[in-house]
């Protein structure tokens, strides 16, 4: 077990050294306009030079090759420093740690809502195959996998919102530990949003796992020297089906981030996906770079688990 | 992916030849309604897509479009009128242009990016996937490792800043979901190869002396096939899917005179105030949803029949 943590963490490490390596190349490999997109949302607008636009790159060092940058970049980083943002000069380390709570209990949220529904209706949908649970849950699946979130986000915002009268993409969002209540009341519905396509894919794949179990031998045996159904489904059934479950939504989490970037944004829910879509709009490299490691360090660290979370859930899987 | 025979399957199940394909096809929708359903909707939309609005050669009209109205003339007299039978038959937006014509020409867009992304995304990564599973060593690791870093980037956020960063467009768009789809793709052929690659009939063409790219030509790629077919069809729906959310953030391939769903539902949204003028929202949401939901019907059926085993690997899912 040791060792194979070790051997993963050092996986972990290359991977994001990978990933901060593309995302520091792609942002930098097309030159755009750094200096123009930000220069023009100031008061000067108009009247941006070419003079100007080099001693703006020159102050930032945008004048230097890339790689040269990346080495700065990586060094400062290993010390956890990701340098300062273009537009606000603010630490981006800081505009991080400020909004990643909310985009976190965001993203927990919708996994915990997808997982309490997903997994009981699933099962039940399996057991009880072709009767009316069954039908709904199968027609959420295939409604949820199709429905894209940011049009559901529009639907929740100016639809529901207007028939519950509340404005939901301007409720106030302290956050959860300055006021447990307040907080839940506006992320609610932007959770519930994220989490429809994950809940839909964990409730066809947990269908489809006991679906296939139920007949296998062990689960006649089970039966056969009189278990409770009950006692079958949970220790038998379940247990040995939730395996794949817990790999697709791994696979999933990646997707689930995505979605939470267009839910913040339709929601306006200032966390790190919002800020994201700001900063890409301005070109703001170092912020996007910052950001973009950080949810990478966050997908990896999630299939980390969740592949340490089998030895636990099965105890015939060893690491070694 | 541990089975080891091989994943051929004859395409004339789902091809049928001969004179009974009209009624093996009729066969197939009923034990498949939804599937049918899917594939329905899917060559409804094609037909919307290369007919609904005007085909030209060189400025040239060829074949008039059966849109009522382009897609960006203004009828002033009519500004966020609700759907009216025949004139607006999905209403107009708030420069009077008629919604239903403008679903009609983003069809084309979401057409074309649907197919040309996952064309060279499922081709590119079969080639990737391939060679790396055939050669192994060094070079397979460099791909996957690079592989894994791709994929622990949140698909919309590579997306989205690949678009921002260059101009921006249909080639955009289609080239930065084409490097989107690489990784996953090129992982689902590694693993189908790699067991191909056990069988003996290719360890006997090697005995034989036959060359690497004749192995790989004659006896793997006939056998993978099926998993191609499979992954391009479930692929599709999330390709324009991408494509809608991209036009959403206004990164897409959008512009006045052919636009895209996805940025119908962001100028809804800027419109505000939906629930005075719902059509503005639903019509664009609506369409996206059934396309991606025919798409995903559709492909799960040619899964089932074609490859069961993928089922529930999340390929596509």
């Amino acid at each position: 077990m040791g060792g194979y943590l070790v051997r993963r963490l050092l996986g972990v490490v290359v991977v994001i050294f990978l990933l901060s390596f593309i995302a520091f190349m792609l942002v930098n490999a097309f030159p755009g306009s750094t200096a123009e997109r930000l220069l023009a949302e100031g008061p000067q607008g108009s009247g941006i030079t070419q003079e100007i636009i080099e001693r703006f790159n020159k102050e930032l060092g945008l004048d230097r090759p890339p790689l040269e940058r990346y080495g700065d970049w990586l060094w400062n980083a290993v010390r956890g420093d990701l340098g300062n943002s273009f537009a606000s000069s603010e630490s981006v380390l800081n505009d991080i740690k400020v909004r990643l709570p909310r985009s976190l209990e965001l993203v927990m949220l919708a996994s915990v809502m997808a997982f309490f529904i997903a997994i009981p209706v699933g099962v039940l949908s399996a057991v009880r195959s072709g009767t009316f649970p069954d039908y709904a849950g199968r027609v959420f699946t295939i409604l949820g996998l199709a429905i894209p979130n940011f049009f559901l986000g529009v639907l929740v915002v100016s639809f529901v919102a207007e028939w519950l009268n509340v404005s939901l993409a301007t409720l106030p969002s302290p956050y959860i530990w300055d006021s447990f209540v307040q907080n839940l009341e506006g992320m609610i519905a932007p959770a519930l949003v994220l989490s429809a396509s994950l809940m839909a894919t964990l409730m066809r794949m947990q269908r489809s796992q006991v679906l296939e179990i139920i007949h296998e031998d062990y689960v006649r045996t089970a039966r056969a020297k009189g278990l409770s159904e009950r006692s079958v489904i949970l220790k038998h059934v379940f247990r040995n089906s939730f395996i794949p479950v817990l790999t697709i939504f791994g696979n999933q989490f990646a997707f689930l981030i995505s979605g939470a970037v267009i839910v913040e944004y339709i929601f306006r829910i200032n966390g790190i996906g919002a800020l994201l879509v700001t900063s890409i709009r301005r070109a703001d490299f170092n912020e996007v770079v910052g950001i973009t490691v950080v949810i990478g360090l966050g997908v990896v660290l999630i299939n980390l688990l969740v592949d340490l979370s089998y030895a636990w859930i099965d105890p015939r899987i060893r690491y070694g | 992916m541990t089975t080891s025979d091989p994943i051929a399957v004859p395409l004339d199940v789902l091809l049928p030849v001969g004179p009974s394909r009209l009624r093996s096809l009729i066969k197939m929708a009923r034990e498949r309604p939804l599937g049918a359903f899917g594939a329905v909707v899917i060559v409804i939309l094609l037909i919307t897509a290369i007919f609904g609005q005007d085909i030209s050669i060189a400025g040239e009209t060829i074949v008039p479009g059966f849109a009522p109205y382009p897609a960006d003339e203004t009828d002033v007299v009519n500004k966020l009128a609700p759907p009216t039978w025949p004139d607006h038959f999905a209403g107009t937006d708030s420069l009077g242009r008629d919604m239903f014509s403008r679903i009609i020409y983003g069809a084309r867009t979401a057409m074309i990016i649907g197919l040309a992304a996952t064309g060279m995304g499922i081709a590119i990564g079969t080639l990737f996937g391939t060679i790396s599973a055939y050669l192994g060593g060094v070079g397979d690791m460099v791909v996957q490792r690079i592989s894994d870093a791709f994929q622990a980037l949140p698909p919309l956020v590579l997306m989205m800043v690949l678009v921002t960063m260059m101009s921006p467009g249909i080639g955009t768009v289609v080239f930065v979901i084409v490097i989107f789809l690489v990784p996953g793709t090129q992982r689902v052929i590694r693993g189908t190869v790699l067991s191909l690659k056990e069988n003996t009939y290719i360890e006997a063409a090697r005995t034989i002396g036959a060359s690497s790219p004749r192995i790989v030509m004659q006896h793997i790629l006939p056998n993978i096939v099926a998993p191609i077919m499979v992954l391009s069809t479930v692929t599709i729906g999330g390709t324009i899917l991408a494509e809608a959310a991209l036009s959403f953030l206004a990164l897409g391939a959008n512009s006045a005179a052919n636009p895209t769903w996805g940025f119908i539902l962001f100028e809804a949204t800027q419109r505000g105030q939906l629930t005075r003028w719902p059509w503005l929202a639903l019509t664009p949401g609506v369409a996206i949803t059934l396309i991606v939901l025919a798409f995903n019907l559709f492909g799960d059926a040619i899964r089932d029949i074609l490859d069961p085993r993928l089922r529930g690997t999340g390929a596509g899912g």
